[in-house]
């Protein structure tokens, strides 16, 4: 290559640039390496990259929120909020759920909390049967005839304590094999862990303890 | 220019040690692992800002755009250098920042012309007691500043900050060629600006 005809500038700084085009070009290459001026330039090029490459961070002007706040106001929007909510709710529920069937089973025995079971399940049939007029008497849904007929556990409600007692024979004779009791317990059990659940998943996606 | 971050001249925020594993946290959704990432390359990213668009306050809203872009997708990080992740992301806040100032002609940017003058409006250190490490970084910042805008931002993530030429293209939506000519002429513009201090430098 002649060597008074300089290469155009701007590849030489491809060169110092470690371009890979540049150090490919073999013309531009053996110049170079002939040439004083080029190579004077593409070392003082490559001296100005290195030393650019060393520049340091700065330090912001401001303080600055290193959670961005958007995101922050988002998550106490959204996520976080909700848990706000619900998080008392579920304890709320969990806990009523608990006194409740403590109380029940407790208070009344497993078998009349069977009856009342029964009863929630009953309901809907009653709703679809037809008037009795019974309760303009005052008398007892308990003792309708044809519609709500005493179970043996609602016998034992109004039962003298003697007879059937909290947790008498009779109690745990009718809690052992009435479904209604193990669908109450289900039904329970459900709830709780449902509420626990529901807890966990929202406490995952906020990612807060 | 402003100080560095650790108030040590000339140094980087480098990769934390156990920086996998901070991540890997914060892309579980641990804001502490997060806030512990933006506090370390905060200064990294605001440097690539302020060189990008020259001016302070404008550079921290680009920062922060950064960081509330990184927390958006932060599982979207598939691996590799976290601070080049970052930087790049800072690189297109501060690029989308810059095109809304141009569009916007009230706002004031910098002055190509006005470099120095800028930067001597920095906080800039007490001069008698600068290193002449210190000094050769002042030299560098002012020069970049007084590039025309397209060379300076290809230069700064290019040469500054270490983006390959596809990196710079994707950040500033240019083509490769164009990227690659704004380069090599920044390159030979910054030579010309140094020419009175090239001994700074050049061995």
């Amino acid at each position: 290559m002649n060597l008074s005809a300089h290469p155009d500038p701007k590849r030489l700084a491809a060169l110092a640039g470690d371009d890979a085009d540049a150090r490919a070009d073999r013309g531009l290459t053996l110049h170079v390496a002939e040439c004083t001026a080029c190579t004077g330039q593409v070392r003082g090029m490559t001296a100005l990259r290195l030393a650019l490459a060393e520049l340091p961070d700065v330090a912001p002007s401001r303080s600055l929120v290193l959670l961005p706040p958007a995101a922050a106001e988002r998550a106490t929007g959204g996520w976080i909020g909700l848990r706000r909510v619900f998080a008392p709710m579920a304890v709320s529920g969990m806990v009523l759920l608990l006194v409740g069937s403590v109380g029940v089973t407790g208070a009344l025995g497993p078998a009349d909390a069977a009856s009342l079971f029964r009863l929630s399940a009953a309901a809907p049939e009653a709703a679809e049967g037809p008037e009795t007029g019974n309760t303009d008497s005052g008398a007892s849904p308990v003792g309708a005839p044809g519609v709500l007929g005493p179970t043996e556990s609602e016998r034992a409600i109004v039962s003298p304590p003697d007879e059937a007692g909290i947790g008498g024979e009779a109690g745990r004779d009718i809690d052992d094999g009435a479904p209604g009791t193990r669908t109450g317990w289900i039904l329970i059990a459900a709830a709780g862990v449902g509420l626990l659940g529901g807890a966990l998943v929202l406490r995952r996606r906020t990612g807060l303890t | 220019m402003p100080e560095s971050e650790t108030g040590r001249p000339g140094t980087r925020a480098g990769p934390l040690a156990d920086e996998a594993a901070i991540v890997a946290a914060a892309m579980r959704g641990d804001r502490l692992a997060f806030t512990r990432l933006m506090e370390h390359y905060q200064g990294a990213c605001y440097g690539l800002a302020w060189r990008l668009i020259g001016d302070p306050d404008l550079a921290a809203d680009a920062t922060q755009d950064a960081f509330i872009h990184a927390y958006d997708h932060i599982r979207a990080y598939r691996g590799g250098a976290f601070r080049s992740w970052l930087l790049r992301i800072t690189a297109n806040a501060s690029y989308d920042i810059l095109r809304r100032a141009q569009r916007r002609p009230t706002t004031t940017l910098p002055d190509p012309e006005q470099g120095e003058v800028e930067l001597a409006d920095l906080r800039a250190p007490n001069p008698a007691t600068e290193s002449a490490r210190a000094e050769l970084h002042r030299a560098l910042d002012a020069a970049l500043r007084a590039l025309p805008e397209d060379q300076r931002t290809a230069i700064v993530l290019c040469d500054v900050y270490g983006m390959d030429y596809h990196q710079v293209s994707s950040a500033i939506h240019a083509p490769i060629g164009t990227v690659k000519s704004r380069i090599h002429r920044g390159r030979l513009r910054l030579r010309e600006l140094l020419a009175d201090q090239r001994e700074l430098f050049e061995p």
